[in-house]
């Protein structure tokens, strides 16, 4: 595969250089290389992104490039090595998402939404998705910057008719 | 160049709806993120806010949640509670239990009891058709009571043909399309999302005064359809026997199998070839099964021994039409004879729900002093080829509710959420 390089800027002016193979993983600039709109000595402005946001995202697509390429290598892998590498990749992406905060983990997230990297979106929102399952609606208002709009009576009426779920 | 556009991800969602519950993310993001949240935890979500809570019940997430397939299965259990003034038919479900507040100390001696995190929960529904063990049948969200109708008619003479639906996403009934036929018995099973119904109903409403059994049963006519639940339309399927059915079906392999009384045979129907092939000896086996399911194409069954001492949970090897035991089982408590017992496919698992019965005598309105603890175990399946056994692990069982005595157990089912 060829190693074209390609340059990213940020919201923020900074530049990155990425391997084209794994820009490609956003549909959106894969789409601006097909359509020849990447002027190779100018960098691809990302207005929505900025710089310690988009370092994150490179550092994905860089991740899973290499994982790709290896797929191709060991097409005849055994179903173990097969596991073994997938556990890599989900340790990986695990110590990958607890590295950050949830504020940043919701930035990435509409980076990977702007950029359509579709399994970095999937990626964010399980674990956003792990993060709130067993936390108390106070918790989840807080996480979500979510204004309480019951009234305490209406709140108490909910919990009654969903005394139900609660044993 | 142009801004690229804001491409949303490939799940096209309806419509973005007025309300967006979490207002700093774009709708298609929160049905990716929510969707992805156990169902277990929504109750505790929609106490967030006024549009979470509206979110939490919308067809769209749902939809998300099929799309990603973060689909879940849930069990659902249905009792006919027996009362003077208001027999009727409630229902449970399989929730995790509040308690988050558990001591580290706690937590290790409920895993080493295996003790479950889960609790049954009734399922607020103001009003539940009457139901019968063959009338349940789950389908994908769905339960369907084929022929449902009200303990009070029951009594009376029930002729069964409505068919109600029961929603698991929004917990609400609603009606789909009557039987062709009004029948006096009958008997649904589900193969590939289709709904197969045996049944028979009166030829004649007088009843000779010949009472022999071979008169009572050749004043019945056998009936059998398929509701295709894609289209909610029902088709008439040939006759596949004229002998008196047992009221039992159930899918193996694929195939809808009718059980009838006589001791012979039962008549499976090939879809494929649109015909019924006779098979091997059925009815032995109903007489001492106290529940069966089948999962992944196996039929399991907890069957009592012949002198009904003793509850074995076997499986039926259809190479050797024989049964086998269920091996492994390490922790499972015995199931007490006389015991009622569910069965049924909780996602490739056994779920195995199961309470005293009542005795016989005691079997009459108001007389139910005594309480009955219903219990619940979630057992793991494995295949092993080689020896040709299967063997179960028990991930956890508990004691689930305690009731007076007066009710049921008609019937476990997993709905897919």
């Amino acid at each position: 595969m060829s190693s074209n390089m390609i340059m990213l800027k940020s919201s923020d002016g900074a530049s990155f250089e990425i391997e084209e193979a794994a820009a490609r993983k956003s549909k959106i600039i894969a789409n601006m290389i097909e359509v020849e709109c990447v002027d190779e000595d100018k960098a691809i402005p990302l207005q929505n992104v900025t710089g310690n946001i988009l370092a994150l995202v490179i550092e994905y697509c860089n991740k899973h490039i290499v994982d790709d390429d290896d797929d191709v290598a060991t097409e005849e892998a055994s179903e173990e090595e097969e596991e073994a590498k997938k556990k890599k990749v989900d340790d990986w992406e695990a110590e990958f998402m607890n590295s950050m905060s949830l504020e940043t983990m919701f930035e990435l997230l509409l980076a990977a939404n702007y950029l359509n990297i579709k399994s970095l979106i999937d990626l964010v929102c399980q674990t956003i998705a792990n993060n709130i399952k067993d936390k108390t609606p106070e918790e989840v208002r807080k996480i979500f910057s979510i204004e309480n709009d019951f009234t305490p009576e209406e709140e108490e009426e909910i919990r009654k008719e969903n005394a139900w779920a609660f044993g | 160049m142009s801004t690229p556009a804001r491409k949303t991800m490939k799940m096209e969602p309806s419509t973005t709806p007025q309300w967006n519950p979490i207002p700093s993310l774009p709708y298609d993001l929160v049905l990716n993120c929510i969707a992805r949240v156990s169902r277990l935890y929504y109750p505790t979500l929609s106490l967030v806010s006024k549009s979470f809570r509206s979110f939490i019940a919308s067809p769209d997430l749902y939809k998300a949640r099929s799309l990603l397939d973060q689909t879940e299965s849930c069990l659902y259990v249905c009792l006919n509670i027996f009362a003077i003034k208001s027999p009727r038919t409630i229902w449970f479900t399989l929730y995790p239990k509040p308690d988050k507040t558990l001591t580290n100390e706690q937590e290790t001696i409920k895993k080493k009891k295996k003790l479950s995190e889960y609790v049954l929960a009734k399922v607020p529904i103001p009003y539940s058709f009457d139901a019968l063990y063959n009338s349940l049948v789950a389908v994908g969200s769905n339960i369907y009571n084929i022929g449902g109708s009200s303990l009070s008619s029951r009594a009376a003479n029930p002729l069964y043909s409505s068919v109600s639906i029961l929603d698991c996403t929004s917990h609400t009934w609603s009606v789909a399309p009557s039987l062709p036929v009004e029948l006096n018995s009958l008997s649904a099973t589900v193969v590939d999302q289709k709904i197969y119904v045996a049944g028979s109903y009166k030829l004649d409403q007088n009843i000779s005064s010949d009472n022999s059994l071979d008169s009572i049963s050749s004043s019945y006519v056998n009936s059998f359809h398929v509701l295709d639940t894609k289209t909610q339309i029902w088709d008439t399927l040939p006759i596949g026997t004229k002998d008196s059915l047992f009221n039992e079906t159930l899918s193996i392999d694929g195939n809808f199998h009718v059980v009838t009384i006589k001791e012979a045979e039962g008549v499976a129907y090939d879809s494929n070839e649109g015909r019924w092939d006779v098979v091997g000896q059925w009815a032995r086996f109903w007489r001492s099964s106290l529940g069966y399911c089948v999962i992944d194409k196996v039929l399991y069954s907890a069957i009592t021994n012949s002198n009904e001492e003793e509850v074995k949970l076997k499986w039926y090897d259809i190479k050797v039409r024989d049964w086998r035991n269920l091996m492994g089982l390490v922790g499972l408590p015995k199931l007490p004879p006389y015991a009622q017992v569910g069965l049924a496919d909780y996602g490739g698992k056994m779920a195995v729900l199961w309470c005293d019965r009542t005795l016989p005598s005691m079997q009459k309105y108001g007389r139910y002093k005594n309480k009955r603890k219903i219990w619940c175990a979630e057992i793991a399946l494995e295949k092993r080829n080689t020896t040709c056994e299967i063997w179960g692990k028990v991930e956890w069982f508990d004691h689930m509710l305690t009731l007076d005595g007066g009710f049921d157990l008609i019937k476990v089912l997993a709905a897919t959420v």
